[in-house]
Formats: structure tokens, C-alpha cells, sequence
């Protein structure tokens, strides 16, 4: 199945390990990725009133791009995202064109310069992919390599469960990541702040606040009893890894690694070439270790 | 040879404002079976009727068409004047040219053209009225009430006072409902037991009530004055009047289970067992899904050691078929389930517990005798968080408010307060609705005399960490975040009806959210759409005691206005079947909603007292052998030729 990718910016750069791992297991998994031309950044936010319409303008001219780049090399209506917030920004952008006629045509106005959005296109994020297209059976087939009881806490994050319209789960109680972790062999941690917000952009203005959040968030996956969290998003990654090395007093010293869903999964299949080699050392430590 | 008269009102300017009356009578006239035609200011009022009274009496009228307003408003004072006259009250009609025409129509000769045609109409189905009696019935003199909550338990009550039977027929194994589940009662802290026992014990030696526990109602037929009920009744295994409560079969009974229902999952009991000590009836009772007794092996400890000989491990269902000419529904409701609230836990904290835990938890007769302890390890909570609006207002769980919330929960802290002194009660509310008589002072006292804080907003988490639950709120009022650290959370759960099976039984309408659906809800608030069939309780709607009492002796008022006539009267306007067309296909049957059609070995058969002449069978009837009395499918043509029939529009004047 050949199915169209947008990366996004983080992900072309201090999350390119993600997109490696990410890109790599679903190429095992029989998908050929074709990746949007000319995409630009989704605009990392998404703003709610409608009368504003001019964030949604840069995530609509990388949907207009996809939907070129889908009659070009006749890929499916499926649009890969990996980053929760790319993800998060470019199906709001889309509910909205497709909901609002008014937005819709202002829109166009703004974006004059290229051909008109016809809303065909089927935004679904990696871990949907990995639940909706591939199953978890298929994903068990596929391991070479089990994660040995692992203890894994899975970090979701806020992007990818809210608001209802673009959320990939139930947004109380996801489990979408658990299931894979299970069919990787690792024994997920079920504890309360995985659906939490890491505190997100805020690292830029008021970084303290962040370090308070994510301080939570790391201890309460180590009182679960959490080796290691994972998630989806780079933004997350950033501050869940900064703030414990920031909070390291608070935390005692008990450093949680921060990897990807993809890396894991990456691993479990075997593919080690699309991990990073201190990745690949750290899990094959971990899971050595447990015996 | 029918001759019409007819009577077009002015109704003031509200319609001769618009309407062009004169031409009107000028163009009715026109018909030719009308014999007379005026028009007057107002129709309805002595001089109209008496208008046409003396028509009636001077032309030998023998149909009467008055265009005036809705005949919901006027149609019985104009068939009442015409009766007083001597005509048939069934040879009256009214064209509607207020509220359909006038009204709503600004043009005066569109208007005006519309009345002609609607008039023209009705004397078309009028001369084609056949002259009809009042259809009567008996009525049977016994009432059914659905639940035995303080709802049914009042409603039972009434109705026996007054002198009528009354079958009280209830799921568990005994009366009493919420209300005995209850420590104290707002706003006045009465405790529930104490007010609520001596009702129950007066329903138990009360001569004209028969309690059925255990009991479910699983068929209805029939209707108001006589339904035909059929009631089953689970086996209990005890002899109600052989056990004397001695508690020797409990003492022995090996098998220990959680207690789910009374005290909502806190204790255990045994398999055989009482609810509680008042219940009534006062006898055991073996929860058979438990008993080892029962079924293939048979342990018999309980049967050894009863005196009484009261214990049947082979006691089997009964069903019971009882006749009744009223029913009253007052089936409660359930606390929404804490499980479907995430954020909140979804029920895997367990100090995070629901309101009628808590009320469990405090009442002298709950589990732990009146001490508040909290469930996980049995240590006085020092400090407690109330929220309010647990899944009521709420669009992804239920939209209305439950309206009991607020003030049970000031209760709930005042209470806690009481029982701990030195603990801190915490309430988070989204605004306080207390209406109600004397509850806004209860609230003040609660806040200001018990020292419980109030604050205003949302709680959006709790986790768990270590032995403390961490409550993450938002304060509106200052706008910060909160991070509050407490021993327990006590969810005030909205509440849900319990109506889903006796709706479809009684096929009676339920609204959007489950609650069963009233006539009006204002003018008709405790009468369901079926003739004789009553709410009354949460069943209906969210309300607390004081308004689920009251509407139960509204309700039962109703019940006995039926139950103490000789007879039932009601419009003749039914529906009639021709048993030569009819081939028993029994669609009419299913798709009656008053139940007033019966299969019967010559075909379909209406039973005229419940037929509300809704035509439903009739259109539904595929080989046409149903007809509705004075709408048959002649006259329905004719007014339609009448309406669609060629008349100038006058010219613009």
C-alpha cells in the first residue's frame, strides 16, 4: 500500500530517530511511503476561534501539497503523520475546512496561489496505522525479538486525545500503546499521568512550569515502577528528558529513558539499522538485564 | 336531507382583523347544504352559543359548522350549546380559521380565501358525521404500583386509604427503595430510617395492600379501568410468614458474598440473608445465584437449623394474573455508574467512592455502624473532597441536572463535619442550585456554621499517590489551578431512571434521556399519554423526597378519580373494523399505541374505551378493514376537494 508522509520540522531534526525507526517498521510492514512535496511546517498550533482563520493557512497549503503529491505518484488517500502535534494541527485544519464553508472560503482567498483543497485525504497518525490498517495480530507475527516484560509506561501526552473530533483514543483511557507494547512483549504501566499534558510550548516562555509538570509525570511511571517511557511526540520527548535532568534533585537521581513508540517496535522486529546504536545498546542492556 | 349551519366568529380582531368574515358567510352560503350562515363578534361567548341555539331550533339545523379558533379551545362549548338544542353533540364541527389562518397569515385575501375553503371543508366532513354516543366501560376497582420506593410506598398508601385495593409490586426482596439506603435527609436531618419504617410498616398491615417482592411486571394489556397484568414473582426460598428472623440460618449459611446492593459493595453478607433488620417483608430471603443450595448441590445447613420450617429450597417462580383499573409507575433510578468517569478513576481508586456509598458509609445502620471510615484501609479520613455534577451536565455523559446533588452533598459534608470535627471538607461545585423551601439556608449553614469549603470549579483529575488521592481542580473564582491532596473523594453521581423494560411493557414514551415522558408538563406532569397509567417519582424526573411524595399523592389522587367512578366514558370517535376485509395479519395489534386492539379468533377486534382514535391502524391496515368513526375515507375526500377545489381570489379591494 502505498500511502503519502509528512514528516513535519521536528521530526526532520531532533526527532529524526523517530522517523527512521518509524518509517522503517511500516516499510517491513509492506507500506511504501511516499513523502509530500514542497510540504511546509504544519504551524505547531491550532487556534480555535474560527474568525481567525491565518494559522490554519500553512496546514492546509501542506494538505493541498499532499493531495498534489497523491495524483503525482497515485498513492493512496492516506496521510501519514508521526509528530502528536502535526497530527493534532493538520486534522484540525482539516475538520475545519470541511465543516465551515465560510472558513473554507476564506481560505481559498488566502491561498489563492495554488489549486483549491478538495478535503479527500485521510489524516492518520502512526500508532492509527499500526491499530487500523496493520492490527495487532500482525504486529505479534512480525517480532523477532520480544521486549522480555519490559516495564513500560506509555506517554500520550494531550495532542493526541484532544479534543474528541481528532482524537486517536478515548481520552480518559487510551490503550492504543499498551496493546502494542503487549504484542512486543513488554508489560505495560498503567499509571494515572500518562494522558497528561507534558506542558508543551510553554518551555519556552515559562520553563519552570514545565519542569514542575514533567517532575510529575517521571514520578509517578517510577513509582508504578516504570523502566522506561515512551511516547509519540518530540516535544514531549524534549521536555520529559530536559526536565529530569533539570528536576534531578527532586527525582533522586532515578533517570527514566525517554524513547519512541517506534523504537521499540523497530527493535522487537529487528531492524536494527533503523535505530541509533546507543539506542540499540540501551534497550538490549534493559532487556538483558531483566534476564 | 342534512341541513348546515354555520357560524363564523369574529373572535375580536383576532380574526376579523384579517379575515374578511362577511365574505366568508357570503361564500359558505354558497354550498349547497347549508341553510343558514352568520357571523358574530364572539361565538363563544352566551350570546353566540345562544346565537345558535335559537338556529338550530328556527332553520331545523341538523349539522352545525362554527369557524372560529382551535377546537381544542371551544369545540365542547359549542357541541354542549348544540346538545342543549337537541342535536347530536358529534353533528358539531369547527374549521380553525384563528390559529391556522389568521394568525399566521398576513395578506387578508389569501386569508380570507383560506377560510372560505376551510369552511367549506368541514361542512363537507359534517354532513357525513354519523350521530354517536359516548362509549362506557366498567372500571375494576383495585391499583398496580410499579416500585416500592417512598414513591410507590406513598402513592400505595393513598390509593388503600381511600378505600381500593392496591397491588404493590416490587423487584427486590424488599420495600423501602433508595430511601432506606439513606443516613440523614436535607435539609431538615431527619434520619431516612426513622421517617421512612413506619410508612413501610404501615403498607405491610395495611388490609387493602398486597405486596408482591421479588416480583417484576412482564405483561400489560388492556386499558384504563381494566388491565389485564401479569406479574412474575421470583422464588424466595423463605416462608414469609413462617420466618421469624431468628438469624440461625445466617450463622450457619457458608457462603459469604459481597454486598452489592444495600450497602453497594462495602461489606459482605451471606447467600441467605435480610437487607436490613426493618425490612419488609420482615423475613430472609436466599440470593439463589450464591446459595449452594439451590440448584444441582444442595448444602441445606440454613433448612437444618430452621425451627420454623420456613426455608423451600424448591420454591419455583410464580407468575400471578391480576386485573387492575389504574396503574402507577414509580420505578427510581439508579446512581449513573462512577466506572464510565475517567478522569475520575473510572472506580479503580478505592477511596474514590459515589454518593450513596457515602451514605452508607455514615448511616448508624451501614457497615461500619455510623463511623466514618474509608474503605481501603479503614482509617478515618482527615481530609474529604466532594464534587458535585458527577457526570450530570455533562454532554459526554448525561446533559440535565439531577438536581438532588447540591443539596445532598452540603448534607454529606455537614454530616462528615459531625463525625469528624477536626476534618476538612472540601466541595467543588460549578454553581450551587438550591431551590427549594428552606434548602438555600441549609446551604448557609452548611458553609458557615460547619466551616465546609466551598469551591467554585471543576475538578478535571484525581490520581493516586501513595495512601492520598490527589485532587487537580481549577479554582474560577481566583482562576489558579488547585492541587489538594486528600484521604477521600466522594463523587455526587448524577442520577438515571430505571424504565427502560416498563416502558416497553406499558408502552408508555420515554424522552431523550430515559426518564418516562408526561402528557404535559405542566398541566398533565404526573399522567403518562396512556389513559390510567401514572409517574410518580425520579421515574419521571430527577426530584428528591419531598417532590417525589408529592407527586405520588398526585398521582394517586388520579388514580382514585378512576377508580371511584361506576364506569368509564369516553369519546366515541374509534376506530371500527370490518371483520369481512380483515385476514388477521395483526399489524393494527403491534402498532397500536394504547394497546386498544385485540386479536381475536373473527379478526381484529378495537377495544373502544382505549381507543384514542389516533388512526394509526388504519392507515397501516393493508387490506383497508379498519376505518376511523366520522373520518371515513369518503368524508376525508371530500374535504380534500374542498380544499383543493377552484375559488377566485377576490380582487385586491
Amino acid at each position: 500500500m502505498r500511502i503519502l508522509y509528512y514528516p513535519g520540522c521536528t521530526v526532520k531534526a531532533t526527532a529524526i530517530r523517530d522517523e527512521k525507526a518509524s518509517l522503517a517498521v511500516l516499510e517491513a510492514l509492506g507500506f511504501k511511503i511516499v513523502e509530500v512535496e514542497d510540504w511546509v511546517c504544519c504551524g505547531a498550533v491550532y487556534n480555535l476561534p474560527r474568525d481567525t482563520v491565518i494559522q490554519a493557512v500553512a496546514p492546509i497549503r501542506t494538505l493541498i501539497r499532499a493531495e498534489s503529491t497523491m495524483r503525482k505518484h497515485k498513492t493512496s488517500e492516506i496521510l501519514l503523520t508521526l509528530c502528536s502535534m502535526c497530527n493534532h494541527v493538520l486534522k484540525m485544519a482539516d475538520n475545519m475546512y470541511r465543516s465551515d464553508p465560510d472558513v473554507a472560503y476564506k481560505l481559498d482567498v488566502y491561498l489563492s496561489d495554488e489549486p483549491n483543497y478538495e478535503g479527500k485525504l485521510k489524516i492518520m497518525h502512526f500508532l492509527e496505522i499500526l491499530r487500523d490498517l496493520v492490527g495487532y495480530d500482525k504486529i505479534k507475527e512480525k517480532v523477532r525479538r520480544s521486549l522480555g516484560g519490559l516495564k513500560v509506561a506509555s506517554f500520550y501526552g494531550c495532542l493526541l486525545l484532544r479534543p474528541r473530533e481528532v482524537a486517536i483514543d478515548d481520552s480518559e483511557d487510551p490503550i492504543v500503546i499498551e496493546e502494542i507494547m503487549i504484542q512486543l512483549g513488554a508489560d505495560p504501566v498503567d499509571y494515572p499521568y500518562r494522558n497528561e499534558c507534558c506542558g508543551s510550548y510553554n518551555v519556552v516562555r515559562t520553563p519552570e512550569y514545565v519542569w514542575d509538570r514533567t517532575k510529575d509525570i517521571v514520578e509517578s511511571a517510577n513509582d508504578y515502577g516504570a523502566e522506561i517511557i515512551v511516547t509519540t511526540c518530540p516535544l514531549c520527548a524534549y521536555n520529559l528528558e530536559e526536565g529530569q535532568k533539570r528536576r534531578k534533585k527532586e527525582l533522586k537521581g532515578r533517570e527514566i529513558p525517554i524513547l519512541y513508540v517506534s523504537e521499540l517496535v523497530a527493535y522487537a522486529f529487528g531492524l536494527d539499522d533503523a535505530l541509533e546504536p546507543e539506542v540499540k545498546v540501551l534497550i538490549d542492556r534493559m532487556v538483558r538485564d531483566r534476564g | 336531507m342534512e341541513r348546515v349551519g354555520v357560524f363564523v366568529c369574529h373572535c375580536g380582531r383576532n380574526i376579523a382583523g384579517v379575515v374578511d368574515v362577511k365574505k366568508v358567510v357570503e361564500e359558505a352560503k354558497k354550498h349547497p347544504f347549508v341553510f343558514h350562515a352568520e357571523d358574530y363578534k364572539y361565538m363563544c361567548s352566551a350570546v353566540g352559543q345562544n346565537l345558535i341555539q335559537e338556529a338550530i331550533k328556527k332553520y331545523g339545523l341538523t349539522s352545525i359548522v362554527v369557524a372560529a379558533c382551535s377546537p381544542r379551545m371551544h369545540l365542547e362549548t359549542f357541541r354542549t350549546a348544540a346538545m342543549s338544542a337537541g342535536l347530536n353533540p358529534y353533528k358539531v364541527e369547527m374549521a380553525n380559521i384563528r390559529e391556522q389562518n389568521s394568525w399566521v397569515h398576513e395578506d387578508p385575501h389569501v386569508a380570507t380565501e383560506k377560510a372560505i375553503r376551510l369552511v367549506w371543508s368541514t361542512i363537507n366532513k359534517v354532513i357525513g358525521n354519523q350521530p354517536l354516543k359516548k362509549v362506557r366501560s366498567n372500571v375494576v376497582k383495585r391499583c398496580l404500583v410499579i416500585g416500592g420506593g417512598i414513591a410507590g410506598i406513598q402513592a400505595a398508601l393513598d390509593v388503600a386509604n381511600s378505600g381500593f385495593e392496591v397491588i404493590l409490586v416490587e423487584k427486590s426482596p424488599t420495600i423501602g427503595g433508595r430511601m432506606a439506603q439513606l443516613s440523614e435527609t436535607f435539609p431538615t436531618l431527619d434520619c431516612a430510617q426513622c421517617i421512612l419504617t413506619p410508612k413501610m410498616a404501615e403498607v405491610a398491615r395495611h388490609p387493602n395492600i398486597k405486596i408482591y417482592t421479588l416480583s417484576e411486571v412482564i405483561e400489560v394489556n388492556g386499558s384504563v379501568g381494566k388491565f389485564k397484568v401479569k406479574i412474575r414473582k421470583k422464588p424466595r426460598y423463605v416462608d414469609i410468614e413462617a420466618c421469624n428472623m431468628c438469624s440461625e440460618c445466617e450463622k450457619v449459611c457458608p457462603q459469604v458474598v459481597l454486598d452489592k446492593d444495600f450497602n453497594r459493595s462495602l461489606t459482605i453478607r451471606k447467600a441467605i440473608y435480610i437487607p436490613f433488620p426493618q425490612a419488609v417483608p420482615p423475613a430472609y430471603v436466599i440470593d439463589a445465584e450464591n446459595c449452594y443450595g439451590v440448584g444441582t448441590t444442595r448444602c441445606s445447613e440454613c433448612v437444618k437449623v430452621c425451627e420454623q420450617n420456613a426455608i423451600n429450597l424448591f420454591d419455583t417462580e410464580e407468575i400471578i394474573e391480576v386485573e387492575v383499573g389504574a396503574i402507577i409507575v414509580a420505578t427510581g433510578y439508579d446512581l449513573y455508574p462512577k466506572e464510565k468517569i475517567g478522569e475520575y478513576g473510572y472506580g479503580r481508586y478505592e477511596d474514590v467512592i459515589d454518593s450513596l456509598q457515602f451514605e452508607r458509609l455514615i448511616a448508624s445502620t451501614g457497615p461500619t455502624g455510623g463511623e466514618l471510615r474509608r474503605p481501603s484501609d479503614g482509617k478515618v479520613p482527615k481530609r474529604v473532597a466532594f464534587i458535585q455534577c458527577v457526570g450530570s451536565r455533562d454532554l459526554q455523559h448525561l446533559p440535565y441536572c439531577s438536581r438532588i446533588c447540591c443539596m445532598y452533598t452540603a448534607k454529606h459534608a455537614f454530616l462528615y463535619k459531625h463525625l469528624v470535627p477536626d476534618g476538612e471538607a472540601y466541595v467543588f461545585y460549578i454553581d450551587i442550585r438550591a431551590g427549594g423551601k428552606r434548602y438555600e439556608e441549609f446551604i448557609m449553614r452548611v458553609q458557615t456554621e460547619s466551616k465546609v469549603r466551598y469551591i467554585r470549579g471543576r475538578v478535571s483529575k484525581i490520581v493516586q499517590k501513595g495512601d492520598k488521592l490527589i485532587v487537580h481542580a481549577v479554582d474560577t473564582i481566583t482562576g489558579k489551578p488547585i492541587t489538594l491532596p486528600v484521604d477521600m473523594v466522594v463523587l455526587a453521581m448524577g442520577i438515571v431512571p430505571n424504565t427502560k423494560e416498563i416502558a416497553e411493557i406499558l408502552r408508555i414514551p420515554i424522552d431523550e434521556n430515559g426518564f418516562l415522558q408526561e402528557l404535559h408538563p405542566k398541566l398533565a406532569p404526573v399522567e403518562s399519554p396512556i389513559k390510567g397509567i401514572f409517574l410518580a417519582g425520579v421515574a419521571q424526573g430527577p426530584k428528591d423526597i419531598q417532590d417525589s411524595v408529592a407527586q405520588a399523592s398526585a398521582a394517586a389522587s388520579k388514580a382514585i378519580e378512576i377508580l371511584s367512578k361506576d364506569y368509564i366514558e369516553k369519546e366515541p370517535l374509534v376506530a371500527r373494523v370490518n371483520k369481512e376485509l380483515c385476514s388477521k395479519c395483526g399489524v393494527c395489534t403491534q402498532l397500536c399505541p394504547y394497546n386498544a386492539v385485540e386479536m381475536t379468533p373473527e379478526g381484529a377486534k378495537v377495544i373502544e374505551v382505549a381507543c384514542e382514535g389516533c388512526g394509526t391502524c388504519v392507515a397501516a391496515c393493508p387490506s383497508g378493514a379498519l376505518s376511523l368513526a366520522n373520518y371515513e375515507p369518503k368524508q376525508i375526500f371530500l374535504m380534500v376537494d374542498a380544499l383543493l377545489m377552484k375559488i377566485p381570489i377576490p380582487e385586491k379591494s
